[in-house]
């Protein structure tokens, strides 16, 4: 009994089954659903002002979540303030997960000075409150997704460079790594060939996580006027201009509201799920 | 003693590469401050003036000398917009933040410790499976969105509490709410999984055999073991919560630190921006390196040789 709990086999968990479905699901929907309705964020449907979601009274099917202040699809402005989302996440992500990797592994294998001058720079940018580093970025470039998905990469590459310098010292003795070097394979060959595909899923296991992170940060700084720029939708620019019709109509609020915590509920889920899934003696969600 | 210096020295240490990086962040990122401040509109005559009123003509390395100088002397520069010395400006805001940030932290810890202490009595039930969703849900809401929510139900429609500004302790419950929900889910289930996973251990399997009761188990010999993993978990969270501040402050019109960061980040008042973001951080650096002290006081076994 004891030892079944202490080492527990590999499952799919519904948390990792719902963490995929969801991940991937709304990634799907975001792209292809504007297209195959061709969805306008844009266009004013004059005379169809702050019309409620389907079956509430003045709704109309060919506004299926309704329209906001100035007569546009509150479904459209969601898919494409969605997708602008998502883009920034998954290039930020992959981008900071790029250079932190590359980083970890050269200050893992070398160690010594370029080890320091790596950690001790990741360590500061770390120190900040996420937020508040990104908000100081964000105040000394032109706003826009193009600056967003810099900002997130400078601040979300030391995570993923602290955990993969971590992997590499614990590997670099192991004799697949130390084979290849005695037989004189080069340092950096050693690095990409040998260690990089075994601290591979130490990266992939924080993707879903930093995703999560990256979404609720950037609906922030477009909800306090920061981040993506009117009259491109976002969800947290959305959030804010609904305040101001919530007593009219209290969907403007809810939408993007549900939608920010789909999203980054899913996307918690996969992460928390790929991680007992690597890790079988951590507790579960 | 030479564990507080050492741990001193490294905070001061982090404390200038922090600086550092602000600095350069005005200065090295794509885009030229002087450019963005006067958007579209200023002729080169008013460029060129406003780069000399920054300080941006002259060569980086007297800049970082002078940032530094600035820094040691307690001078952070003066406003773009009214020639005011920026800590006029910041020093009352600091006591407003700190405020709401103490406020929610201490809310959360008094709510989520019995509130997880309760989650961990029977795991595996059905009222455990449903804690378990609630909260892991919850964890995952936008405090800004559960913002607009308290102030649709409880400003709007039942007039409970006051939706902005700040007042009396009323004025401060819907803001510290906003914050302390989503945290209050992560520290109740980081006390109720930290509780379980010591039960599992022999110290306690002793004491139970000792003959001791659950409750007095649970309390006195397994909560002490996962104090400092969760004091040093509200260190760090403290970060995320200043985070939330500088957002949620905006939508309460608090006026703290971060709503006055979020004003400068707006009007790109740079030198307001630098010295806000300074002390924000270095708050959060400052109370991690007290919480670094206290294991000492919660745990005998920690000593600082």
């Amino acid at each position: 009994m004891a030892s079944a709990e202490r080492y527990p086999r590999r499952r799919f968990s519904l948390a990792l089954i719902l963490g995929l479905v969801g991940v991937f699901g709304l990634t799907l929907m975001v792209f292809l659903l504007p297209i195959v309705f061709s969805m306008d964020p844009f266009k004013i449907h004059s005379g169809s002002y702050l019309l409620k979601p389907v079956p509430f009274e003045g709704s109309s099917w060919r506004h299926l979540l309704g329209t906001d202040q100035l007569g546009r699809d509150t479904l459209a402005r969601l898919m494409i303030g969605g997708r602008a989302t998502l883009i920034i996440a998954w290039s930020s992500v992959l981008l900071a997960g790029a250079i932190g990797v590359v980083a970890g592994l050269l200050a893992g294998y070398f160690e010594g000075r370029i080890d320091v001058v790596v950690m001790r720079i990741a360590e500061a940018i770390m120190a900040f409150p996420m937020v508040i580093l990104a908000l100081l970025l964000v105040a000394t470039t032109e706003p826009g997704p193009a600056s967003l998905i810099g900002v997130f990469t400078f601040v979300g590459w030391p995570h993923f460079a602290k955990i993969v310098r971590g992997g590499t010292i614990a590997l670099k003795n192991e004799e697949y790594v130390v084979a290849p070097r005695a037989l004189g394979a080069h340092s950096l060959r050693v690095i990409f060939r040998h260690l990089l595909p075994n601290v591979f899923p130490l990266f992939a296991v924080m993707v879903p996580l930093q995703i999560s992170t990256i979404v609720y940060a950037e609906a922030g700084l477009s909800f306090i006027g920061v981040g993506i720029q009117p009259p491109d939708p976002s969800w947290g620019a959305m959030l804010s201009d609904g305040r101001a019709y919530m007593l009219v109509t209290p969907w403007l609020v809810t939408w993007p509201g549900v939608a920010l915590l789909i999203t980054v509920l899913s996307a918690n889920l996969l992460g928390d799920s790929l991680q007992d899934w690597l890790n079988p003696r951590r507790r579960g969600i | 003693m030479t564990f507080v210096l050492n741990r001193f020295i490294q905070m001061l240490v982090t404390l200038f590469l922090m600086a550092t990086l602000v600095f350069l962040a005005i200065r090295l990122t794509p885009g030229d401050p002087a450019q963005i401040f006067l958007g579209d509109v200023g002729s080169p005559h008013q460029y060129e003036s406003l780069r000399e009123l920054m300080g941006l003509d002259r060569p980086l390395y007297v800049q970082y000398l002078d940032f530094l100088q600035g820094l040691v002397t307690g001078d952070l520069g003066e406003s773009l917009f009214d020639g005011q010395p920026v800590m006029n400006r910041i020093s009352h805001r600091i006591l407003p933040t700190v405020t709401l940030a103490l406020t929610t932290m201490f809310a959360v810890v008094l709510l989520g410790i019995p509130l997880g202490l309760l989650a961990a009595a029977a795991p595996g039930s059905f009222l455990d499976v449903v804690i378990r969703i609630v909260t892991y849900s919850i964890q995952a809401v936008a405090n800004f969105w559960l913002a607009i929510l308290l102030i649709m139900f409880f400003s709007i429609r039942l007039q409970w509490f006051p939706t902005f500004g700040q007042g009396g302790p009323a004025h401060l419950v819907l803001p510290a709410a906003s914050l302390g929900i989503p945290f209050l889910a992560r520290v109740v289930r980081f006390v109720r999984g930290g509780i379980l996973e010591v039960l599992d251990s022999d110290f306690v399997r002793t004491a139970r055999s000792k003959g001791l009761s659950r409750v007095v188990v649970v309390t006195k010999h397994a909560f002490r073991v996962t104090l400092i993993p969760l004091v040093t978990d509200l260190g760090l969270r403290l970060g995320w919560l200043l985070g939330g501040t500088v957002i949620i402050e905006t939508v309460f019109a608090w006026p703290g630190l971060g709503s006055l960061t979020v004003d400068a980040v707006r009007t790109r008042d740079y030198p307001l921006v630098e010295a806000s973001v300074l002390i924000l951080s270095a708050f959060f650096l400052v109370t991690n390196f007290f919480i670094d002290l206290s294991y000492g006081l919660l745990d005998p076994r920690v000593r600082y040789g």
